[in-house]
């Protein structure tokens, strides 16, 4: 059925879709038509989950934390400072094995306050050990959502779905909601056997028995022998999101790849993004193809855990990387980029890949602009010296001051 | 610079219902049989703060996320932007600007450039059919969608009063008696005249009705209720007990007026009404 919704609101039709069980979420913005439509569709039977009304995020993914452990399905919703609240339960949920969706909607953590966009507040938690994925349209943040489920509750790893504030949450456009018969047969009803959070008991048995915490935690390897297990876990994601995405894809004629690789067969130049700005950057590789110049667009949706085989894939051989992003690391430089560097930095295959610019834009709402994001490929194909560790992308002027545009 | 989108961007302030209206063009053009895109941005969402809001229609899919600064339809909400060059230039050529207003200032001018100007005293309109709110606000969104929508030949009056309709809008049918008499002077008056006669322009006090101002000598006496403090939702009173004082404190106050409502003894009143 087309319908014209806004991302936050296709979000909440996911959740519809997903037959969740049990919702928590508090309110803050750009998050808060999610648990606004979700009541809307409980008032007109589409959503038959319950929503449990809590004093905060703290409570929220607390309360979803332990309805999930029990084997049901989940979901809560946040954002920015909502996040950063939620962070301690966020490495609970990934210690715990337990199959939490959550929709992030991405926002800057103040001061100074900004209610628009920026990716820092997901990208702080890329070490809670969740699953990321970030989202282009309204369309994909529905969709994505059903196929998290389907992600999530295989591995039994907590994901947490992205998509930007303003620029998808408030954006309005035109959706395909799935039928419910269709995302029923994709995604059956959760079952699990073993309850995920009491597998690891099985890593504390001595001699067939199972040790109390108390005892187990006198093992000095026991933490380790669990963050192995965790990371051969993390390991199943990406295979998990490949098959969940084909399956989508041939149920429901659409589909995701974890990174996109749009016209770069031929390219010399690509360009990574994520997020709505990838959008942006479609159009500006076409009609810098229309000018002749042999340039492409990877779209890095999966983030955590990093998808580094496919991005190798995709930037080799490649004269040179530019990559576009919504957030920085205060002092350091932008995540994505570092991220990047390190996937192709190894000492055997290094050579294979060109030099890479990180450009850091669009923070706090300010928007990526066609204009900007060509700025941004002209500068990469004429810059020789290789000295930028961070690449400013936009006008810094505001009210009259005057910082420069592109500042290195 | 998208070459296959027709883009509309829209200015108003908070309370106009503007960005409203770009989200109800969205339903009225998805039945026209675009695909659509619309958001809109602002700071803080508060009366008479400015909003921007942007529109993509196409026939094909729309992919760029990026907000919309050369449009093919310039929409001002106010006159006030008038007085914008930035604003004012950024409408592409062979593009439409329509406007909220009586009559278009003296030294205005668009001769050098291909762009059509429609000038509609929608606030009137709304007012004339009772499209506001009890406290008297007009409510010009629908009324101003109205005129918007006649400006596309492919697109239907009837798509507007069904969106209408389906949205539950109150007073529904006052809203679509005004858009309809602002789609037939918008379809079938000139272009670049002045559409609509000037009529009495109270409401445009609205905006400069200035701050709240305490003053219960100049108006009836002060109960010291406190009313007026708990219902301000900035915190925006302060006040002191002994000897006691009140004044509203303007770094906090956005101007919602809830206060003067609130108040039994009309010890507060606007600034810009108080003689």
């Amino acid at each position: 059925m087309i319908k014209v919704l806004t991302g936050n609101e296709a979000a909440a039709y996911g959740v519809a879709l997903a037959r969740v069980q049990v919702t928590a979420a508090y309110p803050i913005t750009p998050q808060s038509q999610i648990p606004e439509t979700l009541a809307k569709l409980r008032t007109r039977g589409l959503f038959k989950g319950n929503f449990i009304n809590v004093e905060s995020e703290m409570g929220a993914i607390g309360h979803v934390a332990g309805a999930a452990a029990t084997g049901v399905r989940v979901f809560t919703a946040t954002s920015s400072q909502g996040l950063a609240w939620m962070h301690e339960c966020l490495h609970y949920a990934a210690g715990a094995r337990l199959p939490i969706v959550m929709v992030n909607v991405n926002r800057p953590l103040g001061p100074p306050w900004n209610l628009k966009c920026g990716q820092i507040d997901s990208l702080s938690q890329r070490d809670t050990g969740w699953m990321q994925l970030y989202c282009e349209s309204s369309q994909e943040v529905l969709d994505t959502v059903i196929q998290a489920y389907k992600v999530a509750e295989s591995v039994s790893l907590p994901c947490m779905v992205c998509m930007d504030g303003v620029y998808l949450s408030y954006v309005t456009e035109t959706v395909d909601i799935p039928e419910q018969e269709k995302v029923d047969e994709y995604l059956p009803p959760y079952k699990t056997e073993i309850r995920p959070h009491l597998y690891r008991y099985k890593l504390y048995e001595k001699e067939g028995e199972k040790l109390p915490q108390s005892e187990a935690m006198e093992d000095d390897l026991g933490f380790m022998k669990d963050r192995y297990e965790l990371y051969v876990r993390e390991g199943k994601c990406l295979g998990a999101v490949l098959k969940a995405n084909e399956e989508f894809e041939g149920l429901f004629g659409r589909g995701y790849p974890p990174v996109e690789e749009y016209k770069c067969e031929d390219s010399e130049i690509v360009m990574v993004m994520s997020g709505s700005a990838a959008g942006t950057g479609r159009v500006v590789i076409d009609i810098l193809r229309d000018k002749g110049y042999k340039v492409g667009l990877v779209k890095l949706k999966m983030f955590r855990p990093f998808p580094i085989t496919m991005v190798r894939n995709a930037l080799r051989g490649k004269r040179k990387i530019a990559v576009i992003e919504r957030d920085v690391s205060p002092g350091q430089c932008g995540i994505f980029y570092q991220e990047i560097k390190w996937a192709l930095n190894r000492a055997d295959i290094k050579d294979d890949f060109g030099p890479i610019y990180g450009f850091v834009s669009g923070l706090g709402g300010a928007d990526i602009t066609e204009e900007l994001i060509e700025k941004a490929f002209f500068f990469t194909i004429e810059e020789e010296s290789y000295s930028h560790e961070v690449i400013w992308l936009g006008s810094l002027k505001s009210r009259g001051d005057e910082y420069g545009a592109i500042v290195s | 610079m998208s070459t296959e989108s027709i883009e509309i961007k829209v200015f108003g302030f908070g309370g106009q219902g503007m960005v409203m209206a770009v989200q109800l063009l969205s339903v009225i053009m998805s039945k026209a049989g675009y695909q659509v895109q619309s958001f809109s941005s602002y700071g803080a969402e508060r009366r008479g703060g400015r909003t921007e809001s942007y529109v993509r229609l196409s026939k094909g899919k729309i992919l760029s996320h990026s907000k919309v600064n050369k449009p093919d339809y310039l929409v001002l909400a106010s006159d006030i932007f008038i007085k914008e060059p930035q604003i004012m230039s950024s409408v592409k050529d062979g593009g439409t600007i329509l406007i909220n207003c009586p009559s278009l200032p003296d030294n205005f001018s668009q001769e050098e450039r291909d762009v059509a100007v429609v000038v509609m005293d929608v606030t009137s309109i709304a007012m004339k059919h009772g499209v506001q709110l009890p406290s008297g606000n007009p409510i010009i969104n629908t009324t101003m969608l109205g005129a918007l929508v006649a400006l596309f030949p492919d697109v239907p009056f009837g798509h507007l009063a069904e969106t209408l309709r389906e949205r539950g809008i109150p007073a529904v049918g006052k809203n679509i008696k005004a858009a309809q008499e602002a789609y037939r002077q918008a379809k079938y008056g000139k272009k670049s005249e002045v559409i609509v006669e000037t009529r009495d322009r109270k409401v445009t006090k609205i905006l400069d009705r200035g701050y709240p101002v305490y003053q219960p000598e100049k108006t009836s006496h002060c109960e010291r209720c406190m009313i007026c403090y708990i219902s301000c939702p900035d915190i925006a009173i302060i006040f002191e007990a002994n000897p006691f004082s009140l004044a509203i404190n303007r770094a906090f106050c956005k101007r919602c007026g809830i206060c003067i409502q609130e108040c039994r003894r009309k010890a507060i009143s606007w600034e810009g009404e108080v003689e």
